[in-house]
């Protein structure tokens, strides 16, 4: 049986609801429902528009007939997934696909449509090997491989070089010599230690609404960090008026209630990086969450030593996002924003809303650290 | 344990001998062995390897290898409607299974060799598929993936725009049929004469004079076609302002869709005529006792009644057998018809053994539409317990509506008519005597997808390169969409 | 004599001694009157209604038990979501936090008008202090602001009742 272009065509396919997811990012950015994770490596993503349209008749206007029990009125059970087109019309229809992504491939759109600089690492380097799309050219390979394009270019090249292309008459043959074909190409990507440390304020006043974005948020840095490294490492901690590391189910789903003393996040935090994580061999990334509602302005100072003098100097970035909670946001971003906005290892964002999250993002991640 | 080609090769003439003796008729069936994933891939392409390179068969494939079709996701085989046939068969079947699904794949050959709807049907078409694989390549290569991909796209949407029905296609100017009568331009009638005498034989004055002539002759509005068009894919491919290459191209897409067309029409019949056959060949014939158990489970997997949902390959397998029934005993006819007396019509018998041959028959002459139309009884509905089943707007679900007999027929029907697609033809090519397009739906009952209908509209305008225009129903209500290349208009009318 | 109606009294009189308002035109009464320290700030009050910035209630008599103030809050956060329901706007306990002994309770849903939130704070200390303030939060500047309350007399008086009972 000949070889099918099965190959090709699915590469498009896949090709063509990236660039839909794409154009899509700020939508599924602020609204998390939507992506749904398939165990470690893969999300789904529901594509409403993947369908080629037609003249067909409304979702809920044809009838048919079944067969089995049960009195008029009883809803139909639902078969298991979708019919095709032409199904002889027994079956009402619902047209969303669902795709699937692998995280990398959700990080590379994240990366190409939030236009994210790929990150410099310190430290040990370990080569990797990877596998990218079709990037390449060779001169042997499978037919369904075929780069038509190319082929031609190379016998048309030959032709004129031997004098046989006739201008009047041009007509190109390709011969087994021209023939070109699209290949793998392997691009190596550096492997480096990394850990990320993110803290979470789960006093009174973060509420749902505001864990929820943390949740959207800290999901896309995941996305993107490791795609940018492999093997990257998270730690936990969540605090109130005290800090306390936690697993990362633990993380989104604990409910405090009390007051808000920001300074043990950061105290926990530095003990965890001078225990575990060597500066000189780890990329280490911190983000801090919190309304910003800090209990007194004597800890807001010593927040900013303990930045100042050792968070800022371990990590490649500090980021802080302060999401307003019922009742409005706190004074200690502009606190930051005071002292410590001229350092650049410490990015700071705002995130009233779930709309924010896409700019958010873009803060965080888009200086390259 | 899984099975070889060899295998097969060496199961294949028992079987068909079987399959002759029984009367089955088919042209030289060939038989491969494939593994789970390129069974996937045959599948997205309709069962020919090559075809015109574009995404809609990843995403087919994608769909299929996650499993998210019927309910009878594994699909056991795959038989295309060509001289010789090819069958596929998956390589993970146990050898029990295959025997059963090559003595199905044999009926499926003798389906598409004498159901009176394939009789036109190119069934050389492994070869003509590749051909049209080969023009669509010339083209990307010359204009351009995305151009070409671009363009497919807005032909698919309009696949299908074809004429069902017709038992087959319609070729350009096929003076068989009612062709363009009154084209835009009406052919001046020039006398015969050789090129370097043209201007002598047809000097200007004369085509002047000529010209003059037909604008006398010509009714007051120039309207085409002369009646509705249903094949509207030929009346854009004869009228539309395309490119050559899109011409082919349009016309690649069409002849496929008529290739395709008796499948989808045929279903319940091919499906139920082969779960006939298998059943027969496996349970009298082929079957060693100990196989038995794996053939009954299989059997009913095929058969398996899916609550709610109607089984193509149930429904027709029993109807099949009651029409072999039926005909034995002779519960058909006038007499039959006219007896009201119930335990009469039970014990009704008057060994006429005509059942074998009236299937063959129904085999050869009906469609999905005219099989049920013709042989689906209240007696049946009853015995296997058909409701119909109907959209409720309050409740915003699909429920159970009826086990009345005619509902449930009017029901299954419909849904069957047209390859449950919306009936639309071309009415008119020069609306409001400005080149627009009109189209009418052909409304029964059921309301279009105007969200659908909007796109595909816009669809339309990118080949006819004037406004289009639609007549049906939405809301209940006779209404005109129109897209004029920018926006959609919704206009109520008076008239349904 | 209730201890509002004391209040009341010492409040007029301190308005209407010279010298009293401070520059920023507001008036700071603190003293101590039936065991308990009382302090209230407020802009301007007459025969209708009064001002309010702030209301502050403290017992001089410490609890020393951990457990027993903590439990002594949750009950006080209870009243208070109970009791104090005439202000128009409800209180919520926001924050509890046991090892500052320290609970926050907020009316909910805030006030939305404009480009502002507005909302009632009470925060209860030790199980003996109780502070009473209104805010307001501009979603432009980003800042919590302390706002007065116009209140009638007669809720003054019930809220000043309410708030010395729970510390009592």
């Amino acid at each position: 049986m000949p070889l099918m272009n099965m190959e090709n065509d699915y590469n498009r396919f896949r090709q063509i609801i990236k660039g839909k997811i794409k154009e899509n990012l700020r939508k599924y950015i602020s609204n998390g429902e939507m992506i749904g994770r398939k165990g470690k490596e893969l999300v789904s993503i529901p594509l409403p528009q993947i369908d080629i349209p037609r003249f067909r008749f409304g979702d809920n206007g044809q009838g048919g007939a079944g067969q089995g029990d049960g009195e008029p009125g009883e809803p139909l059970s639902q078969g298991d997934g979708e019919e095709g087109e032409g199904q002889a019309g027994n079956e009402p229809g619902a047209h969303v696909r669902e795709v699937e992504l692998t995280m990398d491939e959700l990080a590379e759109i994240l990366g190409e449509e939030l236009e994210l600089p790929n990150i410099e690492p310190r430290g040990k380097k370990e080569i990797v090997s990877h596998k990218d799309r079709y990037t390449g050219i060779r001169r042997v390979g499978p037919e369904s491989l075929r780069h038509h394009k190319r082929t031609f270019k190379e016998a048309l090249k030959r032709q004129i070089i031997s004098g046989q292309f006739n201008v009047e008459k041009p007509r190109i043959v390709p011969i087994r010599d021209d023939y070109r074909y699209r290949s793998w190409k392997t691009t190596t990507k550096p492997e480096s230690n990394a850990v990320i440390i993110y803290m979470m304020d789960v006093s009174g006043s973060m509420w749902e609404e505001q864990k929820e974005i943390v949740r959207l948020e800290t999901f896309w840095i995941d996305t993107w960090l490791h795609y940018q490294y492999k093997g990257l490492k998270t730690r936990y901690i969540v605090h109130d008026a005290r800090a306390y590391e936690v697993d990362r189910e633990t993380f989104f789903t604990l409910k405090e209630n009390g007051g808000t003393v920001i300074s043990t996040a950061y105290e926990l935090a530095l003990k965890i990086i001078e225990k575990d994580y060597p500066v000189d061999e780890w990329n280490i990334y911190a983000f801090h969450f919190s309304d910003g509602d800090n209990w007194s302005r004597d800890d807001n100072k010593y927040c900013l030593e303990l930045l100042r003098d050792h968070l800022l100097p371990r990590v490649n970035m500090f980021g802080y996002g302060q999401v307003e909670s019922t009742y409005g946001s706190g004074e200690f971003y502009d606190y930051l924003e005071e002292h410590l906005g001229d350092d650049d290892r410490l990015i700071l964002s705002q995130i009233p809303d779930k709309e924010a999250i896409y700019d958010s993002i873009k803060d965080f991640l888009g200086k390259g650290k | 344990m899984s099975v070889t080609q060899k295998d097969i090769l060496a199961l294949q003439p028992e079987i068909e001998e079987l399959a002759r003796s029984y009367g089955l008729d088919f042209f030289p069936v060939i038989f491969e062995l494939v593994d789970y994933d390129t069974m996937n891939q045959l599948a997205a392409y309709g069962g020919f390897p090559i075809r015109y390179p574009h995404w809609r068969f990843g995403m087919e494939y994608d769909q299929l290898s996650k499993g998210y079709r019927y309910g009878l996701q594994k699909i056991y085989e795959m038989v295309i409607n060509t001289n010789p046939c090819y069958a596929y068969l998956m390589d993970v079947n146990a050898l029990v299974d295959q025997k059963l699904v090559m003595a199905h794949v044999y009926a499926h050959c003798d389906f598409f060799k004498n159901n009176f709807y394939f009789s036109h049907t190119n069934r050389k078409m492994i070869d003509e598929m590749a051909n049209h694989a080969i023009r669509v390549r010339r083209y990307i290569d010359r204009f351009g993936l995305e151009t070409v991909e671009n363009f497919i796209d807005v032909c698919l949407s309009l696949e299908n725009l074809i004429d069902y029905h017709s038992p087959y296609i319609k070729r350009k100017g096929d003076n068989r049929e009612v062709s363009d009568n009154g084209a835009p331009k009406p052919r001046i009638k020039k006398l015969k004469s050789k090129k370097y005498m043209e201007k002598f034989i047809n000097p200007p004055e004369f085509i002047e004079a000529q010209k003059k002539k037909l604008e006398e002759e010509k009714p007051e509005h120039l309207s085409y076609p002369a009646q509705p068009e249903r094949d509207v894919l030929l009346f854009l491919l004869e009228h539309a302002p395309l490119e050559n290459w899109q011409r082919d191209v349009l016309g690649i897409i069409r002849e496929e869709a008529y290739y395709f067309a008796p499948q989808g029409m045929t279903k319940i019949m091919n499906e139920g005529w082969a779960t006939y056959w298998h059943a027969t060949m496996m349970t009298r014939n082929l079957l060693h006792p100990k196989e038995v158990v794996d053939y009954a489970e299989h059997h009913s997997g095929t058969v398996a009644n899916h609550p709610g949902r109607l089984n193509p390959y149930r429904i027709g397998y029993l109807l099949f057998q009651d029409i072999e029934d039926r005909w034995n005993k002779g519960k058909f006819g006038k007499e039959w018809e006219e007896c009201d007396d119930w335990r009469e019509k039970k014990n009704w018998d008057k060994q006429l053994g005509l059942g074998r041959q009236k299937i063959f028959e129904v085999r050869k002459l009906y469609n999905d539409v005219t099989f049920i139309d013709t042989f689906l009884t209240e007696e049946f509905a009853r015995e296997h317990k058909l409701f119909s089943f109907a959209y409720n707007k309050e409740n915003k679900r699909y429920e159970i509506e009826s086990r009345e007999f005619h509902l449930i027929k009017q029901r299954l029907l419909q849904s069957l008519t047209n390859m449950g697609q919306p009936i639309i033809e071309v009415v008119e090519a020069n609306y409001k005597n400005r080149g627009e397009l009109f189209l009418k739906h052909k409304f029964e009952g059921v309301e279009l997808h105007v969200q659908y209908a909007r796109d595909t509209m816009r669809n339309l305008f990118h080949l006819w390169k004037r406004p289009v225009n639609i007549q049906t129903i939405v809301n209940e209500k006779p209404v005109i969409l129109s897209f004029n290349g920018q926006d959609y208009h919704e206009v109520e009318i008076e008239e349904a | 004599m209730s201890i509002s109606e004391k209040v009341l009294e010492e409040l007029r009189e301190l308005k209407k001694s010279p010298g009293a308002a401070r520059k920023d035109k507001f008036y700071y009464f603190h003293k101590a009157l039936d065991g308990l320290d009382v302090a209230v700030k407020f802009k301007d009050i007459d025969r209708y209604g009064i001002v309010v910035d702030y209301i502050s209630l403290a017992r001089t008599e410490p609890i020393l038990d951990v457990e027993a103030i903590n439990r002594r809050l949750e009950q006080q956060a209870e009243t208070v979501q109970k009791t104090i329901t005439y202000l128009l706007e409800d209180f919520m306990l926001i924050e509890m936090d046991k090892a500052s002994k320290r609970a926050q309770l907020r009316s909910y849903p805030p006030y939305e008008k404009e480009n502002s939130k507005f909302f009632y704070e009470i925060v209860l200390e030790e199980g003996t202090r109780v502070h009473f303030q209104r805010y307001e939060y501009n979603k432009e500047h980003r800042r919590y602001e302390k706002i007065t309350s116009q209140l009638t007399l007669e809720i003054f008086k019930r809220l000043v009742d309410d708030l010395a009972n729970l510390v009592k």
